[in-house]
């Protein structure tokens, strides 16, 4: 849709059902509370309609993660009410519960990615979030995060050596099978 | 472990475009270039060269297809199709403002935005313009086409409101215009937000003063909800929307009527406001309203002027309203008269210089200037393009019949104002010429037919202005000289007056009607009253013209504003019957008639000038310019709030362009660090950490000092350093590499000692590698190992840091996994306590046989990091704790557990010491366990477990913490020998020079060799040392310029003679020196070493494999043999010619340590010889080598 934009009457409903959900769920990491996620996500797009769309050309999906995060950090150390924090530190802030329907999973491989997506760092967390959540490309996140490219990579290799890790000491036989029918 | 060959090709050209060498590269699975092929994410180039990689090693595929497998497994796992989405309502308002914003106008109106931003627009909307209230609502009755959207805008006086000019910083590392866009919108946000919270409205007197519509900025409804004045719920704002603007336009008159007999601007300022969403025309737009106290009039408003609110007014508004809000999505119909409706919207907002009260409230001429534009317009309009609108065709508006228009409407707002039709006859108070005292006639073109008409001023004795007599034009246009023709008329206003002209040419009547009363000064701004429409607008053909003339106190005009009114024939060709235009003679008419040099006629002057230069330089980006102007301006009239606001924009866009300017530095910086000079960076001092430098030290002469003295060094956590900078993608800085406790690190098989001494001493020499005429003695010390059941009952208290830095996955949580497996190692009858230090101390465990495995597990699983450091009491209470139970015979210790500063200051530094060593002579020794990164105070913690005859541990990982605590739970627990030294005499016959690399912080004066009261080492059980000597033998000159110079007052020592004639064979003899852990006085031995000219190849595995760890850690410490860059602490470059190698290393490089290490790498029980391999390649990839 990204060619489209700004020509088709209707991108920005595209816009709309193509990221409105995960964004809420990225903005929902953030503030941990879904009315603020939504409203934050509602200004990301208002804010979409004012943009000049001309300039955002290919790059729509790191542009809306972009405004959200900003916002959503934004409303977060508002709520926050503490003294002002700069970037680092906000990060550094206790992050919220991730996604209550995420956590519950019947499946044992889920289970276990969840839990090694848990236990990340909240930095290797958000990356790896952005990258096999929201699809974004490397170069997204690292616009998105402002983390360099090579740190981007770096998370992602690490977080998929653990999930390796932990899918192969797991004992999920849909795992095992997968990797043969793939080999 | 991890090394950045990715950053390495990306940084460096000649590594991505060489696609052989990356291949060539040992691509392992470390490598994340292998999961960002999985992933696609690599660039061609890369890609085809890691694709090559993969190919020729099946490990790898099997490597990256898992990652392939996992990353879809991933993608389903974390997955959140169930994410909410946005409410229908939030959705709907999205799609509107789309649909809205989408029309050609976007592009314009953000163009406007930034227009406004730099000008910092700020204005106030007088929704009380009754005239225009009043053409709107004529147009919207009488023409069933009329688009309500349009007639809303007409109710809403469109305003350009900027509370604030608070601008983003400019983020200097982002590149990204999204970025920098949202950031700028956030900030922006912030002033809507902080304005909405700080007006409460706390009364219910509260009235709606002005409304601000401005384009949609802030999120909608959280506002609404944040701003209890507006509504609350978004499903009531529509009825607090019309009733709102009820209140407006009812209210309008009154607060314009008693502000225009009193009020001042003061007492009009908004008490609150909220924001709400409305949708006007097609805009989305923000509403601010603004409230007041409603203002009590001082006096009681005439009952003209203050007529009731006609019903029928209320009930048009209302509808009007809910019409525009209820309004379909579709957009507006193009109507044909939808341009010129927007070019009246622009010049309607000419009108928002004017307050509620109806008086002018802004100042300067710019400001004026830069109020015009509309939902196209393309920023500003100079008043030429606003006469060249004034000039463009008319259409109808309403139809010619007036009887349509309702009456009571045109009463209610008109008759407040005007008063009489065109009197007949001169005007009395404007006789020819003989009262007044001066007439000046100027000319402008009226009717916009391109010729100009006369219009002429009069000023009357009392000094107040008049727009006077007639102008008479022909149909060609001539202007013709004001005769009688015209007639005057007083009357209206209270204090005001109203003068009337008619006239009639060939073709085109004009009409006029003037006013020049209610001229009141603020600020050096004339403030003047509405100028209204013309009661009766006289018979067709006719033109009427109302002006105002604007003065400012010295009673010079300053412009003209006038509107006109057509009232053409219909059916003539012409086709607007009565339409209405403004339009502005906005030049500086003041010529200083009255009060030539009045300070305020130049003070205003100047500040003009001022201004327009500043606007000039703001505009040219020109920041620092502009404030220098502002500033003047501000000295000179300090209330100019216009100044105040573009002085704050000067000044943000200033910040803005120093941010620029650094950046920019900063870019050329980056630039630079990317030559391949610069290529290989070392931070000398990463964060916080802190470590002690680390003294060079040259080669010795053996006729000078023949003696060596050091203490042994068991520690080894530098080694674990270096691997947590290494696996982390960095070089370590050179200071943090301590070569000893990287060679002590590894395990090596030497020989337990078999006599009585519990030390043994092995010494093998062999050819040096990095200098191949030298020798390198290894001196390998191993320590007795005790059997565990042998030892004593062990007294342990855990001393833990548990401030929120600690929280950290790789440090509290770490240790208390390594301190459960280590209370798995010790037997049932060994104690355990636990304090904790945090901002107060505290004993988390009492001592606790380990028997009682449980409670001690649930006192580890409680503990938890929060709160800031007192690290001093924390250590005296612990040991404290720990000497309640020393027993004669047990192992007793403090375990300390820590990620950094200790926050003691010096005199608590000196007690602490004092108190470690206090301890460590009472037989409690002290182990020292650091944590984590970043902040890690490595030269404080060393220093502190020296001196409790303790040994000072990196931990970096859950094995390395397993390894300190448990695999050398005997080592690290029960010292077989204390205050270990080592002293070595070297015979000058063989040795002329000598080096001892690394235990540079260990080294010891000769004399204290025999002082038993000199602290050194301990040695545990098992536990190992190496030393590595460098030795030259006779003969060989050592590096030029080095050594000393020859003496000048006496003979230059020889080397010393033999003690017996014939030679000794011996090159060395090592001395130790020992206690037992609870003795006091040392004992020694002797080992006497013979070189027999073993050649490198002739050298043990052990003795290989130390020589390349050292080698390592030598490299390391020498950028230059890195080919590395090194930063110091001011972030400068030391370049390569700054460094010196006393230590003369010659052509060592990080091949030949690897090739070293591969053909020493025999022995390795745990798999810390591969893993020094791995770390060895990770520096040659690091370094490119």
């Amino acid at each position: 849709m990204n060619e489209t934009i700004g020509s088709d009457p209707d991108w920005i409903r595209s816009a709309l059902d193509r990221f409105e959900r995960p964004l809420i769920a990225y903005a929902y990491r953030f503030t941990g509370d879904l009315e603020t996620a939504r409203d934050v996500v509602q200004d990301t797009f208002l804010k979409l309609c004012q943009a000049d769309v001309t300039r955002l050309n290919g790059r729509l999906a790191g542009w809306l993660y972009t405004v959200c995060r900003n916002r959503a950090l934004d409303v977060r150390k508002k709520d926050a009410r503490t003294e002002p924090l700069h970037e680092g530190q906000a990060e550094a802030v206790e992050s919220p519960a991730p996604w209550p329907s995420a956590q519950a999973s019947a499946n044992e491989t889920n289970r276990l990615i969840l839990d090694a997506v848990a236990e990340m760092p909240d930095r290797r967390q958000d990356v790896f979030r952005l990258k096999f959540q929201d699809g974004l490309t490397y170069r997204e996140i690292s616009a998105v995060t402002g983390l360099p490219l090579s740190t981007v990579s770096y998370h992602i290799h690490a977080a998929m050596t653990e999930v390796c890790e932990r899918l192969r000491a797991g004992s999920d036989t849909a795992y095992g099978a997968q990797i043969q029918n793939n080999v | 472990m991890f090394f950045t060959s990715a950053n390495a090709s990306r940084w460096c050209p000649s590594l991505r475009k060489d696609a052989k060498r990356i291949h060539s590269m040992n691509v392992n699975k470390e490598d994340p270039r292998l999961t960002a092929f999985a992933l696609g994410e690599l660039d061609d180039d890369e890609r085809d060269a890691i694709g090559q990689a993969i190919e020729a090693d099946p490990e790898l595929q099997e490597f990256v297809k898992e990652i392939g497998v996992a990353a879809n497994l991933a993608g389903l796992a974390i997955r959140q199709d169930d994410a909410p989405g946005l409410s229908d309502d939030q959705r709907q308002a999205v799609l509107e403002a789309s649909e809205l914003l989408a029309k050609p106008g976007r592009g314009a109106q953000s163009r406007f935005w930034r227009v406004a931003r730099v000008a910092g627009v700020a204005a106030v909307v007088v929704v009380g313009l009754g005239a225009y209230s009043y053409w709107s609502i004529v147009k919207e009755s009488g023409s069933p086409d009329g688009g309500p959207g349009s007639l809303a805008r007409q109710i809403h006086q469109i305003d350009s409101l900027r509370l604030t000019t608070a601008e983003p910083e400019v983020a200097g590392s982002n590149e990204d215009p999204a970025t920098l866009e949202s950031q700028d919108y956030i900030t922006r946000e912030d002033s809507w937000y902080s304005t909405a919270q700080r007006h409460q409205p706390e009364s219910a007197k509260d009235e709606l003063l002005v409304q601000a519509d401005v384009p949609i900025e802030a999120p909608l409804e959280q506002d609404a909800q944040r701003a209890p004045a507006s509504t609350s719920a978004s499903a009531s704002t529509e009825d607090l929307e019309t009733e709102v603007d009820a209140n407006t336009a009812l209210g309008l008159t009154s607060l314009d009527d008693s502000a225009r007999s009193t009020e001042s601007a003061e007492q009009i300022t908004p008490r609150s406001s909220s924001l709400q969403n409305v949708q006007i025309g097609g805009e989305i737009r923000i509403r601010k309203n603004y409230y007041v106290e409603h203002p009590v009039p001082a006096q009681p408003p005439s009952s003209e002027v203050n007529a009731p609110a006609d019903p029928q007014i209320r009930d048009l508004y209302t509808q009007a309203e809910s019409e525009a809000l209820n309004r379909p999505q579709s957009p507006p119909a193009e109507q044909p008269e939808s341009k010129l409706a927007e070019a009246r919207t622009r010049l309607n907002i000419t009108a928002d210089f004017e307050n509620a009260n109806g008086v002018t409230a802004t100042a300067p001429e710019e400001q004026k200037t830069l109020a015009f534009f509309g939902p196209d317009a393309t920023g500003l309009q100079s008043v030429e393009q606003q006469q060249q609108l004034a000039r463009s065709p008319v259409p109808p508006l309403v139809p010619s019949d007036r009887e349509s228009v309702p009456s009571g409407i045109l009463s209610s707002v008109i008759n407040a104002a005007a008063n009489p039709g065109p009197p007949v006859g001169p005007p009395s108070e404007l006789p020819n010429g003989a009262d007044a005292k001066g007439i000046a006639s100027r000319s402008y073109d009226i009717d916009g037919d391109g010729v100009l008409e006369d219009i002429p001023f009069y000023t009357k004795p009392d000094g107040s202005q008049v727009i006077g007599s007639t102008v008479i034009s022909d149909a060609g246009g001539k202007p013709v000289a004001p005769s009688g023709g015209g007639g005057f008329g007083g009357g209206g206003l209270s204090g005001g007056g109203y003068g009337g002209g008619a006239f009639n040419g060939n073709a085109t009547k004009y009409y006029f009607q003037w006013k020049t009363d209610e001229s009141r000064v603020i600020d050096n701004t004339v403030l003047s009253s509405t100028i209204q429409a013309p009661a009766n607008p006289g018979p067709a053909g006719t033109t009427s013209i109302a002006g105002t003339i604007l003065n400012n106190s010295d009673g010079d005009e300053l412009s003209v504003r006038m509107d006109r009114w057509s009232n053409e024939q219909p059916g003539k060709g012409e086709p607007d019957p009565v339409a209405r235009e403004r339009f502005q003679l906005s030049e500086n008419l003041g010529d200083g008639r009255n009060n030539p040099s009045s300070g305020e006629s130049l003070r205003y002057t100047r500040t003009k000038e001022l201004m327009q230069e500043g606007q000039s330089y703001l505009d040219n980006q020109k920041y620092s310019k502009a404030q220098q102007y502002f500033e003047q301006v501000l000295l000179i009239d300090p209330g100019n709030k216009t100044a105040t606001r573009l002085l704050a924009d000067a000044t943000v866009g200033a910040y803005k362009m120093e941010l620029q300017e650094h950046w920019q530095q900063l870019e050329s910086d980056q630039q630079k660090i990317r030559e391949p000079r610069y290529l290989y960076a070392i931070r000398r001092t990463p964060g916080t950490e802190s470590y002690a430098p680390i003294p060079v030290k040259p080669f010795t002469q053996v006729a000078q000092e023949p003696l060596s003295t050091f203490s042994v060094d068991v520690d080894t956590a530098s080694y674990a350093n270096v691997r947590r900078f290494l696996t982390q993608g960095q070089l370590p800085p050179p200071d943090a590499v301590r070569v000893e406790e990287m060679i002590n690190y590894f395990d090596y098989e030497y020989a337990p000692p078999r006599g009585e001494d519990p030390i043994s001493v092995d010494v093998e020499i062999a050819q040096c590698v990095w200098e191949t005429q030298h020798r390198l003695a290894r001196i390998a010390l191993k320590a007795r190992e005790v059997p565990m059941d042998d030892r004593g009952p062990a007294n342990l208290v855990f001393l833990i840091d548990v401030s929120g830095s600690m929280k950290d996955a790789n440090k509290l949580p770490l240790l208390k996994e390594s301190m459960k497996a280590l209370t798995r190692k010790l037997l049932p009858q060994d104690r355990v306590a636990i304090v904790t230090y945090r901002d107060a101390a505290s004993i988390a465990l009492s001592p606790t046989t380990v028997g009682d495995r449980i409670t001690i597990e649930t006192a580890i699983n409680s503990l938890h990091a929060d709160g800031s450091t007192n690290g001093a009491g924390g250590l005296e209470l612990a040991y404290s704790v720990v000497s309640q139970n020393v027993i004669k015979g047990s192992i007793n210790r403090v375990i300390l557990a820590t990620d950094g500063d200790f926050n003691v200051g010096e005199t608590d530094n000196k007690r602490l010491v004092k108190l470690i060593r206090n301890s460590a002579a009472t037989g409690v020794f002290l182990t020292v366990l650091g944590f984590g990164e970043g902040n890690l105070k490595d030269d404080r913690l060393e220093a502190m477990a020296d001196k409790g005859n303790g040994a000072y541990h990196y931990i970096d990982n859950y094995n390395e913490a397993t390894r300190v605590l448990c695999a050398q739970v005997g080592a690290t627990l029960a010292t077989v020998a204390k205050d270990v030294k080592v002293q070595i005499e070297f015979n000058p016959q063989h040795v002329a020079a000598y080096r001892l690399i690394g235990y540079e912080n260990r080294a010891l004066a000769a004399a204290d060799f025999n002082n038993d009261r000199k602290d050194a080492g301990e040695m545990g059980s098992g536990e190992n040392v190496t030393a590595l000597y460098e030795l030259v033998p006779p003969g060989v000159s050592t590096a030029p310029g080095r050594g000393v110079d020859g003496l000048k007052y006496q003979s230059n020592p020889e080397p010393a003679p033999p003690l017996s004639r014939e030679s000794n064979p011996e090159t060395m003899t090592v001395k130790i020196r020992y206690k037992d852990p609870e003795g006091d006085a040392s004992r020694k031995f002797e080992v006497p070493v013979v070189d027999r000219g073993k050649g490198y190849d002739q050298s043990s595995r052990d003795y290989r494999w130390a020589v390349a760890v050292a080698g390592f850690g030598m490299v390391l410490r020498h950028p230059p043999l890195l080919n590395a860059t090194w930063i110091n602490e001011d972030g400068a470059i030391v370049t390569q010619a700054d460094f010196v190698n006393p230590e003369r290393l010659g052509s060592l490089t990080l091949a030949q340590v690897r090739d070293i290490a591969e053909g020493a790498n025999g022995y390795d029980p745990d798999g810390r010889r591969a893993e020094f391999l791995s770390l060895v390649v990770a520096a040659q990839t690091l370094t490119g080598q």
